[in-house]
């Protein structure tokens, strides 16, 4: 009998995907242009955010004993490879960046002469192994991972809050109001795309599977206010010159934690927290991949063979290509919002 | 019934230890089988052959319903009728004696005490609280469980696994707790095995649990209020013959860390205690492996002073770290091994030898650094902190591979190790239930036992064993 | 199928345990605690001062050495020092670095990029400057005796100002004025107690002429650099200086006892207020409040009327709090700036009362 997914683990695992990539190619890509009213992009991207995870919570409820592969197949029996392709594609992007980024974040932080070909080989080894047991693990793993987070950032709050230096975060309202605009609706939708991949989870396998909605919302808010708090952190500690320079400001303002003389040069284990994030993108996203392709070449006895190819072709393209932020961007996009866009307005045409 | 009595002589090989014993009554005779290493003689004089004689002394009339009157009358606490051959070697080798006449058969229980009595407790010794523990005789654990739950609904359910040893094995629960579908899942599972013989409970940890998990996910302990405690909760135990262990289902990861003092001292002192077990496990796994990270991978880990005294300290040693740690784990173990098996009498001497070689002399002779000594030797002894020979074993296991891991890749390698510790500890299951189970699905109502021990005005049961009568009690 | 991927898969990982790359025993590490640039005829002059330890029978005893290069440019001179040394130069445990006034003078943006790419930068050291680098690097320990002076005249005296690593570089990236701690290396006394000695002979006046002691470090200024000008400012003008910027743990000012502070500066446009609450004890309560003005007034009159310094970086406070003023008159801010100075005295109780 398989057991269900209780709600706490599933709230956990929302929030690392939400988390994960909201700060290296979220919001610091937009420093340059929006200054100091980064914080404003936040906070507008959040409520924009609310938009996508309503149409999501719509697609998972639609049929409970039905997952995403199985609603597509019913909705659209003509085109549903097409769009099946499209979802392999972007979610299949997405992992390679996002393992580009951590593998060069270890490379920096942790070791520092490795090849980077050599640090995300190994991380993928650690990511194949979890999906290989299944989405049940990755959620019962979230929150256990989560209780950890909690202690590093409590320690860190505790450890940087007398450093902080109001002054650095005036002067507001200087950058142009469009491109703030413009820039919060892209940050929306980066920010939630990766939750899109949880609707491989069928409703009926969750536990108080009634309060998902609430939950979702309640996890979403938590999420970005946490973004937030992290980010005046940041800014009021470094000041909004150093932000453009340093690549990963988070781990710079770890380096100033200092307790009591012993607590002192903490970056190295706190640099923890980064991985999580990206742990638990890669994973989700391989078992996303990993279902829709079984789904299209309905065969089941090739199950090693696939995850073996997968791990080659991962390693090659993330290693040997170059990307752009455009590429993350588009690929968020589909993933994010086009597709389920098109699957609602699917729905409504075949309720009524 | 001399056909049976030879059949039964082919069948034994006709071994000297089973006597034919035959008495004459009124021109009919009767044969009596038992085994004289299994039953004891003293009773069957007693009980038996001077009832017999009694009767032919009397010379009762009895011409028929012999097998009747010998039913009903011979004083034996345990009577029941045997119909075929297998059945009465069945008897005979469990201690019976088989009293045969033409076509009935009957057998008296005359069972022999093989067994040391009730003794203390060796391994699992706590401070306060009772010192009983169990033995090999499957009766005698059943009457120390009963003793301490006299309530009738402690159901028992007994199985014979094991062609040839045919051990006898009781699976005992509270039926007012209990789910029973864990019973069930239980009974299916030891009814299915096919196997020569059980010397040992352990024999049985194999097929209730999967092979391939590291961490072992039943706890078998010889004291009996831990059993009895454990049926209170909703667990279930299982008893085996010529076994002084007994094993709980289900078991979960953070029962390896509750001791059966957690119950007969104070709160403050036990959540304490609870703490310094986990912060223990975290030391016994990690410690070398951050060692030797931060010595070669990721130097600013650690303040300059330490750099420094570590780097005086490593000057005059030729091995790198690892090589050195795995040098220092193998001899621990090979001391703690030897001391084991070793007699008492030669034991003050071989711990002189090994504190002698592994203290002064490795690192005099320039060949271990100081520093590694006590890394080491505090990893071992923290890892001897928890009762369960099983959780110990993997601890080592995880030791020895985080410490290659870091030796190859720092503190990145001792994150994958955690990751893969976490996630294997994350998939495992005791019967169905996770193992990590009132962290990793949260249950609140659970964490005020898990670790940090707290009061309540109401104590709930844990959902997870039990789905009727929750409440353990109140209080105003 | 499974046992096959299962084996290649440890095969192809076991290859790459072998021979990792970023593995370096601790033998091999060059500790430096301290770098020291100097800058003359168009050269760059760096410094590295390594400690070694090694133990004798338990205890443990430390080596210091200074190794120096010259070169056009720092990275050419730290790859000559890679030559020079045989180990591999290890900055994550840097302490201190010391600028000479000369280098104080030219780009320092050359010297944050030589510092911001090397991989073992971990940006948490001070910075200080001083008159003499390499009899600074004589003394033995001196980034550890240099800290604790800092840190002893920061509680006693409050005439330290702290400049951190990242401080330095927004203040160089925003032009803005950069306070250096000086510490002056004193040669006098040397030079005459080697006139007293006429007997010893040649070599031992060479190595009294090579050791320095604790006593001839001092710091007595501080240094101003903006735009690659330099200015001195002694330590009573920064004790000034760190009242009006909300630093002062307990200090005294021409004799008069203070314990410590709270400093407030609000900005309307261009007018400055400056609301003092400061401690002192009960007997200088009279003399104070007259005293304290005036050294306030003749501190801001004589860096902002006299010799135009923007030393409290009041345009950056303007142009956080007040953007749209800071555009209009952006060039023009420092004649613009009108001073009000509001003070309160709180006493506090002493052990002895002692009225005439």
């Amino acid at each position: 009998m398989k057991n269900k997914y209780s709600m706490f683990s599933f709230d956990t695992l929302t929030f690392f995907l939400i988390a994960s990539l909201s700060s290296n190619i979220g919001y610091l890509t937009f420093i340059k242009d929006t200054k100091i009213d980064t914080i404003f992009l936040i906070l507008i991207g959040s409520v924009l955010g609310l938009i996508p995870i309503y149409i999501y919570n719509k697609i998972i409820s639609y049929n409970e004993d039905r997952n995403i592969i199985e609603n597509i197949e019913y909705l659209f029996p003509k085109i549903n490879l097409f769009i099946k392709i499209i979802l392999i594609i972007t979610s299949f992007l997405i992992m390679c960046i996002s393992l580009k980024e951590i593998s060069s974040f270890i490379n920096i932080y942790l070791l520092k002469n490795t090849n980077t070909l050599f640090i995300s080989s190994i991380f993928l080894l650690l990511v194949l192994y979890t999906s290989s047991k299944g989405i049940n693990t990755i959620v019962k793993a979230s929150t256990i991972c989560f209780y950890l987070f909690v202690f590093i950032n409590i320690l860190s709050i505790v450890g940087t809050i007398n450093l902080v230096d109001l002054n650095n975060l005036k002067p507001l309202f200087i950058s142009n109001k469009i491109s703030l605009l413009i820039d919060s609706v892209i940050y929306s939708f980066l920010s939630t795309s990766p939750l899109f991949m949880l609707s491989i989870i069928k409703k009926k396998d969750l536990n108080k599977k009634n309060y998902l909605k609430s939950n979702l919302y309640k996890t979403y808010i938590f999420t970005s206010i946490f973004i937030v708090i992290e980010f005046i952190f940041t800014l009021g500690i470094l000041g909004i010159t150093l932000l453009n320079i340093y690549k990963y400001p988070a781990i710079n303002i770890y380096k100033k934690i200092s307790f009591l003389n012993i607590f002192e040069r903490v970056e190295s284990f706190f640099a923890i927290k980064f991985l999580f994030y990206s742990f638990f993108l890669i994973s989700i996203s391989l078992i996303f991949v990993l279902h829709l392709s079984k789904s299209l070449l309905k065969n089941k006895k090739k199950d090693n063979l696939l995850l073996a190819s997968y791990f080659l072709l991962i390693i090659f393209i993330s290693f040997f290509c170059k990307f752009d932020f455009s590429i993350y961007l588009i690929s968020s996009y589909l993933l994010g919002i086009f597709i389920p866009i098109i699957i609602y307005i699917k729905m409504i045409i075949l309720s009524k | 019934m001399d056909k049976l009595i030879d059949e039964i002589k082919i069948k034994t090989g006709n071994s000297k230890d089973l006597i034919y014993k035959s008495i004459k009554i009124n021109n009919k005779t009767i044969y009596l089988v038992f085994s004289e290493v299994l039953t004891s003689g003293e009773d069957i004089n007693n009980f038996i052959l001077k009832n017999i004689s009694k009767i032919i002394d009397f010379k009762i009339d009895i011409t028929n319903g012999l097998f009747e009157f010998f039913y009903n009358s011979i004083p034996s606490h345990n009577v029941s009728k045997v119909s075929n051959i297998d059945e009465i070697l069945d008897k005979i080798f469990n201690g019976y004696v088989v009293f045969i006449e033409e076509n009935n058969y009957f057998a008296m229980e005359m069972r022999a005490s093989l067994d040391r009595g009730v003794s203390n407790v060796v391994n699992e010794i706590s401070l306060r609280g009772p010192k009983d523990a169990f033995t090999e005789n499957f009766n005698k654990n059943l009457g120390l469980l009963r003793r301490r739950i006299k309530c009738p609904s402690l159901f028992v359910k007994d199985l014979e696994i094991g062609k040839q040893t045919k051990t006898k094995v009781g699976i005992a629960y509270m039926n007012n707790i209990c789910k029973i579908k864990n019973v069930d899942l239980i009974l299916e599972k030891l009814s299915s095995i096919n196997i020569d013989g059980i010397i040992d409970a352990s024999y049985l940890k194999d097929y209730l649990s999967s092979p391939k998990n590291l961490f072992p996910t039943v706890v078998s302990t010889e004291r009996v209020d831990v059993a009895s405690q454990a049926l209170l909760e909703g667990k279930i135990v299982i008893i085996t013959d010529n076994s002084p262990y007994c094993l709980i289902l289900p078991s979960f990861f953070i029962d390896f860390f509750h001791t059966p003092d957690d119950y007969y001292q104070k709160e403050i002192s036990i959540s304490f205690l609870r703490i310094i077990k986990l912060i223990a496990f975290l030391i016994a796994c990690f410690l070398p492996a951050y060692y030797i990270a931060i010595t070669t991978h990721n130097h600013d880990a650690i303040s300059t002073n330490l750099l420094l005294n570590f780097i005086s300290q490593r000057q005059n040693v030729p091995f790198p770290a690892l090589v050195e740690a795995l040098l220092m784990t193998i001899s621990f173990e090979i001391l703690k091994e030897s001391d084991l098996r070793m007699s008492s009498t030669m034991g003050t001497a071989v711990s002189i030898l090994g504190g002698l070689i592994l203290g002064d002399a490795l690192v005099s002779a320039g060949i271990v650094s100081p520093i590694m000594i006590i890394v080491v030797a505090t990893s071992m002894i923290s890892g001897l902190i928890f009762s369960s020979v099983d959780l110990t074993s993997a601890i080592r296991f995880y030791r020895i591979m985080l410490m290659i891991l870091a030796a190859s890749l720092g503190l990145y390698g001792i994150f994958i190790g955690g990751m893969f510790l976490i996630i294997h500890l994350v998939s495992l299951k005791t019967l169905e239930e996770d193992y990590l189970a009132p962290f990793s699905p949260l249950i609140e109502k659970e964490q005020r036992d898990a670790i940090i021990k707290t009061n309540s005005k109401v104590k709930y049961r844990n959902p997870l064993l039990t789905d009727k009568n929750k409440v353990k009690g109140r209080r105003k | 199928m499974k046992k096959i991927l299962l084996l290649l898969i440890t095969l192809i990982s076991s290859l790459f345990l072998t021979g990792c790359i970023n593995y370096t025993e601790l033998n091999e590490l060059l500790v430096v605690t301290s770098i020291g640039i100097d800058y003359q005829d168009d050269n760059y002059i760096v410094y590295l001062y390594t400690i070694d330890s090694k133990t004798d029978d338990g205890s443990i005893e430390k080596e210091y050495k200074t190794l120096k290069e010259k070169a056009s440019t720092i990275s050419e001179a730290f790859t000559k020092l890679y030559q020079k040394s045989n180990k591999k130069i290890y900055l994550s445990h840097l302490d201190l670095l010391v600028l000479s006034e000369f280098t104080l003078k030219t780009d320092l943006s050359k010297v944050i990029k030589s510092f911001l790419y090397d991989i073992d930068n971990r940006s948490s050291f001070n910075i200080i400057t001083t008159n003499n680098i390499e009899k600074l690097f004589q003394v033995d320990d001196f980034p550890n005796k240099v800290t604790s002076i800092f840190t002893t005249n920061q509680k006693e005296m409050s005439s330290y100002t702290s400049l951190n690593f990242d401080t330095f570089i927004t203040n160089v990236i925003e032009n803005n004025t950069i306070i250096v701690p000086k510490i002056t290396v004193n040669t006098k006394n040397n030079n005459q107690n080697n006139k007293t000695n006429n007997e010893n002979t040649k070599q031992e006046d060479e190595e009294e002429t090579n050791v320095l002691s604790e006593e001839d470090i001092i710091y007595q200024e501080s240094i101003i650099v903006k735009e690659n000008n330099i200015e001195k400012i002694n330590y009573q003008d920064v004790i000034i200086y760190n009242y009006l910027t909300n630093n002062i743990k307990r200090t005294t000012i021409n004799k008069i006892n203070v314990l410590d502070n709270y400093t407030v500066l609000k900005t309307e446009n261009n007018k400055i207020k400056i609301n003092i609450i400061s401690n002192i004890y009960d007997k200088d309560q009279k003399k104070f409040p007259e005293m304290l003005k005036k050294e306030i007034n003749r501190f801001l009159d004589t860096y902002y009327k006299d010799k135009k310094i923007d030393i409290l970086n009041l345009e950056k406070l303007i142009y956080q709090n007040h953007y749209n003023y800071y555009k209009k008159y952006q060039d023009d801010l420092i004649n613009l700036l009108d001073f009000k100075i509001d003070l309160k005295v709180s006493l506090v109780d002493t052990e002895v009362t002692y009225e005439k």
